[in-house]
């Protein structure tokens, strides 16, 4: 598990995905090889989209992404992997690299399109009428509620840099990976998610 | 294992703050991003800590509750639909052709024929792709090509589209039928709104409870009932807030949003959509500060001329707008006890300024006979009074004595004397004649006359609001005196402390705007010593002295006023005077003018702290 994040990747050309990295990679004169390589990287690139498309989607949404754009949002950055890795693109941590490029894109639709942090109705909806199998009761969903308004609450006052970094750390990234992804320092990522658990958490001041 | 340190190390780093973890520490360690001496000096710590123990578990279910509320936003998202799957295969496809390579989607489609068997699937699934591929084209076209509309021209055009909407009619009449839901209540309404005579009649599917209760909704937030997406009220409304954000998102294909939270105030946020093609508003959502929300969609807007609508429609309206009885009845007769009083003082005082009533016009809150609380005025006109009365009716034990200008010509004799220290009335007719004093300096720094008239109109109208704010609070600091306060309950007291903080904050916003408009202006060098007059002599009487945290807020209030109208006195003086002054007067006026801008920022700064204090009597 550390082993891997050991490894020191090079995002930096990440959302230029054409001029994409220069490869090492056994790409050579031998036809056969790179036509299987080329079938492989497509296949590849299906696959990582069908294992990832649920994670992103979460990421994006809470992101503040609006539903109609996060399809679009997360075909575009398979597509920029499908380049990455065809222009031979190095092949380490592509989940993350996949991350950097939808936060970026997600950033451009930031400005136009995106909504404001919030819960959608669908999900007051669904608070305010019990479910069926975990059939809590109506001071449990109330409890959740009220939960759930102070979490809405709590992150509609953080800033776009600890919201970015609270959500990543959710997907699973380590810090490192989010400085990356998000090309700040870790130590910035750190004082991002304290501050900003601060805020949410009651008696962690 | 041995981890690498991925961080600096531990002395640049510190894990404790004087006794206990750090939240960083704490953090990092539930995120196993410490080294492992760092991880071993904490957990040996936590192991004797309480303290640290408890407040690990609080980040730790802060996590889970954070993660719990991530997934609930998510889910009815997840899982991603299906059908794009083909539409992102099709495009990998034709990215692999545009790139010169074999199709990906070529070889998942020989595996699909190899696992099925031969068949029609291959076509049907390429035409399917296509067309979806198609479909996805204006969304990744928004994509790159964001809106770029600012909200004030959305506003603008909204409105320009509704006066173009009425213009084509000679007695216009609208009729407009809208789908209005406060929470789980969804009511549907018809319009009908007079333009020319200000008469407006409607009428809902619901029940009268039903009707009620989202009325009831309505002026608990200070919304205008009679003019639900209007765009005029919107931008009035709009003008006496404290815009926190806009942003104007296109939310569909042919729809624009302008999404506007507000810093303060019942509203949090205010979404108003209009169409893309004539900007007409279509839709307005509103998020309140305790996360209720109200939506109100227009179902179908018509323009009639009046002839076409039935002669008898507005002689109702006359009855259910301007002096429909509150509906909830309360026993005039009895004496109410003062905490009563006081409380619906504020509430009244709460939703007048929510219309933006307190500013200028002439509209008194007083307390009558110990009975009931008296909101007495005149206002422009009848649709001004109907926006005053469908609010302020549903406020317990206040009586409303509002009228026209042309009710009250009418009937002059009765009607109260307006507020006599109104300043909003008071100033602006004095002007020309004379020379301002810095006739002189306005005639160097701008030669254009219209931009010279331009500049002293702005000088001046920020002087009189920044007055007309200082006015408010002044009478609020009247109307409050500490005995007052003290009795009412604690959410009367957070609205009038959310009031003064309210008025303080805009105030400050005027100040600051006069001094950035005068700073153009006013010479650099004006350091002669100033020659004593009446203008300067009020300066600094009124002057703000280095402000003591321990006086009372009225006082300072009753300090603010009079050096704000000082301020707009000497304002006037510079730079529109009517009164003749003494040629070297300008430069005392100018200093003191100076000095009084400043100290009036600084003692602004501290009352809205003192306002802010759980404290407040
Ligand atoms: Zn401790």
């Amino acid at each position: 598990m550390y082993v891997q994040l050991e490894t020191v990747y090079s995002f930096a050309h990440a959302n230029a995905s054409s001029d994409g990295i220069p490869g090492i990679s056994f790409r050579g004169a031998d036809d056969i090889k790179s036509e299987r390589r080329t079938d492989d990287s497509g296949q590849r690139v299906v696959r990582l989209y069908d294992t990832l498309r649920p994670s992103l989607y979460r990421y994006l949404i809470n992101s503040g992404i609006s539903p109609q754009d996060v399809e679009e949002v997360v075909q575009e950055s398979f597509l920029r992997l499908y380049r990455h890795i065809q222009s031979g693109g190095g092949d380490e941590n592509l989940r993350a690299w996949v991350y950097q490029v939808a936060h970026n894109l997600s950033c451009n639709l930031h400005k136009s399109r995106r909504r404001l942090i919030d819960a959608p109705p669908e999900m007051w909806e669904h608070l305010s009428h019990s479910t069926p199998d975990s059939t809590p009761g109506p001071e449990e969903l109330l409890l959740e509620k009220e939960r759930y308004s102070r979490i809405r609450d709590g992150l509609s006052k953080l800033t776009q840099l600890q919201r970015d970094c609270l959500n990543l750390r959710l997907e699973g990234f380590r810090y490192r990976e989010i400085s990356e992804i998000l090309n700040v320092s870790t130590s910035t990522v750190a004082g991002s998610l304290r501050n900003a658990m601060s805020r949410l958490v009651k008696g962690c001041v | 294992m041995k981890k690498e340190r991925r961080f600096p190390p531990r002395e640049a780093r510190r894990l404790f703050d004087s006794d206990h973890l750090t939240n960083e520490t704490l953090l990092r360690l539930l995120d196993g991003e410490l080294t492992d001496r760092e991880t071993d000096e904490a957990d040996y710590h936590i192991q004797a800590c309480w303290s640290c123990r408890s407040r690990r578990q609080a980040i730790e279910q802060g996590i889970s509750d954070l993660y719990a509320y991530q997934e609930a936003v998510a889910s009815p998202y997840l899982p991603p639909p299906l059908e794009h799957r083909s539409v992102f295969l099709a495009r990998v496809d034709a990215l692999a052709n545009e790139l010169g390579r074999p199709s990906p989607f070529r070889v998942w489609l020989n595996a699909l024929y190899r696992a099925l068997g031969p068949g029609e699937i291959g076509q049907v699934a390429w035409i399917a792709g296509l067309l979806l591929l198609l479909f996805s084209i204006p969304a990744a076209y928004f994509l790159h090509a964001p809106a770029k509309v600012s909200a004030e021209e959305i506003l603008s055009r909204a409105q320009n589209s509704e006066n173009a909407s009425l213009l084509k009619t000679a007695e216009p009449v609208v009729v407009q039928k809208l789908r209005i839901s406060v929470g789980s209540k969804t009511l549907t309404r018809t319009m009908y709104r007079d333009v020319k005579h200000h008469r407006t009649v409607s009428h809902t599917d619901s029940n009268p409870t039903g009707e009620s209760l989202v009325r009831a909704a309505y002026s608990k937030y200070s919304l205008d009932w009679n003019s639900p997406l209007d765009v005029v009220s919107y931008r009035r409304w709009r003008a006496s807030r404290q815009v926190h954000n806009d942003r104007v998102v296109q939310t569909e294909r042919d729809r624009l949003t302008l999404q506007t939270t507000y810093a303060r105030g019942n509203i949090a946020e205010m979404d108003l959509t209009v169409r893309t093609s004539d900007y007409h508003a279509v839709r307005e959502d509103l998020r309140l500060r305790d996360n209720s929300e109200i939506e109100i969609a227009e179902l179908s807007y018509e323009v009639v001329p009046l002839a076409s609508v039935a002669s008898n429609i507005f002689e109702l309206s006359k009855l259910v707008g301007a002096v429909s009885p509150p509906p909830i009845v309360i026993p005039r007769s009895t004496h109410l006890d003062s905490a009563t009083l006081a409380i619906a003082e504020v509430s009244a005082e709460v939703a007048l300024h929510n219309l933006g009533a307190d500013l200028g016009e002439q509209i008194k809150v007083s307390q009558h006979d110990d009975r009931e609380i008296l909101v007495e005025g005149v206002v422009d006109n009848d649709a001004r009074k109907q926006e005053l009365v469908s609010t302020m009716e549903t406020i317990p034990h206040t009586r409303l004595h509002i009228l026209t200008i042309d009710e009250a010509a009418r009937q002059s004799a009765s009607v109260s004397e307006p507020d006599a220290g109104n300043p909003a009335h008071s100033s602006t007719q004095q002007m020309i004649s004379t020379p301002p004093l810095l006739d002189a300096q306005l005639n160097t720094r701008f030669p254009d006359k219209d931009q010279r008239i331009a500049y002293v109109n702005q000088a001046l109208s920020l002087a009189q609001l920044a007055s007309a704010r200082a006015w408010a609070l002044n009478r609020l600091a009247d109307r409050h005196p500490s005995q007052e306060v003290l009795i009412l309950n604690e959410e009367k007291r957070q609205q009038l402390q959310t009031l003064l903080s309210d008025h303080i904050s805009a105030l400050r916003e005027d100040v600051r705007a006069l001094q950035n408009q005068l700073g153009e202006i006013l010479s650099q060098s004006s350091n002669t010593p100033a020659a004593n007059t009446s203008v300067k002599a009020q300066l600094e009487a009124g002057t703000v002295r280095a402000p003591d945290s321990s006086g009372d807020w009225r006082d300072r209030i009753h300090r603010i006023h009079s050096s704000t109208e000082a301020i707009h006195e000497a304002v006037v003086a510079l730079l529109s005077s009517s009164q003749p002054h003494d040629e070297n007067d300008a430069d005392g006026i100018e200093i003191n003018l100076r000095t009084s801008l400043t100290q009036l920022d600084t003692e602004l700064q501290d009352i809205d702290q003192k306002v802010h204090e759980p404290s407040l009597k």
